[in-house]
């Protein structure tokens, strides 16, 4: 009777922590993790509504529902999002990204060490793309914001290079294996049912050949300025192996500005409005609205060099003034 | 039991850890968004809250800032004062245009649907039932009663621009790695019509930098153009042909401190894509006679320059409710709006009223 009432029933022994420490440690433990838990699976509710981020390559009303950090600059268009072509999406990228303003602020989440490691302390900007993130960074660490990576769906790199001015158009052409500078599907597509003839006949040069710096849109500050201070320097050097045409819609007053803007004394030409409007056809098909300049050469009829990446255009302008 | 449990335990935290740097990543590039995308430590900003903390002795007036209460999201990038209650809003995001009405401190968002795709807009002005918007292929004119968009390509990038009587336009560049002239002159049809370089290159700016120096906002007053460098604590008065005509310095906390940073290469240029320049003046917005020139300080501040006499008024905040503003317009009855980063990482359309404290002014030279 007396040890009955001294000795301490089974309910008080749990209450009481010298009988039962290591439990109530577990039940500590416990309700630490199950904070922590919460925290990583509102976490991972995060990243299922980052794969809402998808959603912006073909729905701009999504970005919308976007928080403001996750909301990019740029809207991408994809004909069709269910069929997963990079090559598509990444011509589209490299003709989206601005390269004045770096306010991209999509981040890119992954589990791999090696992206965690990348970008951890950088300035970064990243597009999410379907299975696939396109990056490039900067820091005041290393030298330039044009280092770029590609990375697959499962966070492993593909391919990474620096571009001179910006852009992935080099990221798209070792993706797709093709080393001329255009992607496949455009090279394709103009070299089907003969559009490479039309655009030379529409050059309206005859059989003579020629290497066309054609400009779209300038401004001081976009990758065609080094190109024509290039072309500039060598037509007043007597090397005059590059014309620049401009649109036939451009007026005088426009060609004007932009001779005092980039100094330039060579002859800019009008391109008639067939090769404008081929170019703009073309554009409407991929996308490239925003295509600033493209290098074009014609040898025998035919295109041999279609350049729009401007790094690109640098490279064989460099190659061409040697 | 229990060694499963903290098994899972163990397994839990682990998890737990791993997202820790990448959210510490977000946080950490939402800041430099915030502060202008610059990185690393940002040492102007330290030198600008230590000269406010030292700062002695009361603004000449308050600024009352009053944020508007917008019924849908917007992500302002610029806007213009169209008339009293109504304001136009560019936004960054989408390049989208939106009329705003004023009901008290609420706001109804009305979207322009624009026919012109615009690239990488910077600025808005409202002038003569037109609306101007500058991008990175030129200047967009837009009727706001609708009707044909007219394009004028300006092949420069535009940091702001202003409209100079009814026939010209007056725009800043942006800076790329060359002097470029720090206002030019356009007349309707795009043609330069005249050029002023800036001041001449300024010995306390490092040499590497000293481009950026050419950046300014704009504002016109009558027949006057008031350029306001972001990089110097100065107003510039030019007349209406780009003759200048006078320099007026504004007093700035922490001025001499920001000038030797930015005399330090190793601040202005720290690599060889990165150049910047210590931040002065965020905003510059014209009444008949008057001024009103926005610092780009952690608090709002303003400074009233009398364009007669050359006296200056100081306007401040008397609490930090924003990181910074940028960004100022001014109706026809002296109403200011600008733009604020709030400490959520978002902007805010907000009116500022001043309201002098004493008649205390300090002339400009």
């Amino acid at each position: 009777m007396c040890n009955e009432l001294t000795r301490p029933s089974r309910d008080v022994r749990f209450l009481w922590p010298p009988f039962r420490f290591g439990t109530v440690a577990v039940c500590t433990l416990i309700a630490a993790n199950l904070v922590m838990g919460y925290r990583l699976w509102r976490h991972t509710r995060t990243r299922v509504a980052d794969a809402g981020l998808e959603a912006l390559v073909s729905a701009r009303a999504d970005l919308q529902s976007l928080p403001i950090q996750n909301r990019p600059t740029m809207v991408m268009t994809v004909a069709n999002p269910a069929t997963w072509d990079v090559t598509q999406l990444l011509v589209e990228l490299a003709a989206t990204i601005p390269m004045k303003e770096m306010n991209v602020i999509i981040v890119a989440r992954s589990q791999s060490s090696e992206l965690s490691r990348l970008l951890g302390g950088y300035k970064l900007q990243a597009v999410v793309i379907p299975g696939s993130v396109a990056l490039r960074t900067g820091s005041d660490l290393i030298d330039s914001w044009n280092r770029w990576f590609v990375f697959n769906r499962h966070g492993e790199r593909v391919t990474a290079g620096n571009a001179a001015r910006g852009g992935l158009l080099g990221a798209v052409q070792l993706v797709a294996g093709v080393d001329a500078g255009l992607p496949a599907r455009l090279a394709n597509h103009l070299s089907e049912a003969g559009r490479t003839g039309d655009l030379v006949s529409s050059a309206g040069i005859g059989a003579v050949n020629r290497s066309i710096l054609f400009i779209r849109r300038a401004n001081t500050t976009c990758g065609t300025a080094p190109a024509l201070a290039s072309i500039e320097t060598a037509w007043r050097s007597g090397n005059k192996s590059v014309a620049v045409w401009v649109p036939h819609s451009w007026t005088a007053a426009d060609i004007s500005a932009f001779r005092w803007t980039f100094d330039l004394t060579l002859p800019i030409d009008t391109a008639s409005a067939g090769f404008s409007r081929r170019w703009s056809a073309l554009e409407r098909v991929y996308g490239r609205q925003q295509t600033a300049a493209f290098f074009v050469t014609i040898e025998k009829r035919s295109v041999t060099h279609l350049i729009t990446e401007q790094s690109d255009i640098m490279h064989k302008l460099e190659s061409l003034y040697q | 039991m229990k060694a499963m449990t903290v098994v899972f335990c163990v397994f839990v935290t682990a998890c737990s850890a791993a997202q820790a740097p990448q959210q510490a990543f977000e946080i950490a590039a939402n800041e430099q968004l915030v502060d202008g995308g610059r990185p690393g430590p940002n040492k102007e900003r330290e030198l600008k809250d230590l000269a406010l903390a030292k700062e002695q002795g009361s603004p000449s007036g308050v600024i009352t800032a009053t944020q508007l209460n917008l019924d849908t999201e917007m992500y302002p990038r610029s806007l213009a004062f169209m008339e009293p209650g109504r304001l136009l809003v560019l936004e960054s995001t989408t390049g989208e245009l939106s009329s705003l009405q004023r009901s008290g401190a609420a706001a109804e968002v009305t979207r322009l649907k624009l026919a012109q795709t615009l690239t990488a807009p910077s600025a808005i002005r409202h002038f003569a039932e037109n609306i101007y918007v500058a991008d990175d292929d030129g200047l967009v004119i837009v009727p706001y009663s609708g009707g044909m968009v007219r394009r004028v390509p300006l092949f420069f990038a535009i940091r702001d621009f202003v409209l100079v009587g009814s026939r010209s336009v007056a725009f800043s560049p942006v800076s790329v790695e060359q002097r470029q002239p720090m206002v030019l002159l356009i007349d309707a049809e795009g043609q330069r019509r005249a050029f002023w370089s800036g001041p001449q290159a300024d010995a306390a700016v490092a040499a590497e930098a000293a481009f950026l120096s050419t950046e300014a906002y704009l504002a016109s007053c009558g027949p006057r153009l008031i350029v306001a460098p972001l990089h110097a604590p100065e107003l510039h008065i030019l007349s209406s042909d780009l003759r200048w005509l006078q320099t007026i310095k504004l007093p700035f906390p922490g001025a001499k401190s920001l000038q030797d940073l930015a005399q330090d290469v190793t601040y202005v240029h720290p690599s060889p894509s990165f150049y910047w320049l210590p931040n002065f003046l965020a905003g510059v917005a014209c009444t008949a006679d008057t001024a009103y020139v926005l610092l780009d300080l952690p608090l709002l501040r303003i400074l009233t320059v009398n364009l007669i006499d050359g006296s200056l008024v100081t306007y401040s905040s008397s609490e930090r409710s924003y990181i910074r503003a940028m960004t100022l317009s001014v109706g026809s009855g002296g109403e200011l709006y600008t733009l604020a980063y709030g400490f959520d990482k978002r902007v805010r359309i907000v009116e500022l009223a001043l309201q002098s404290r004493k008649q205390n002014t300090t002339r400009g030279r």
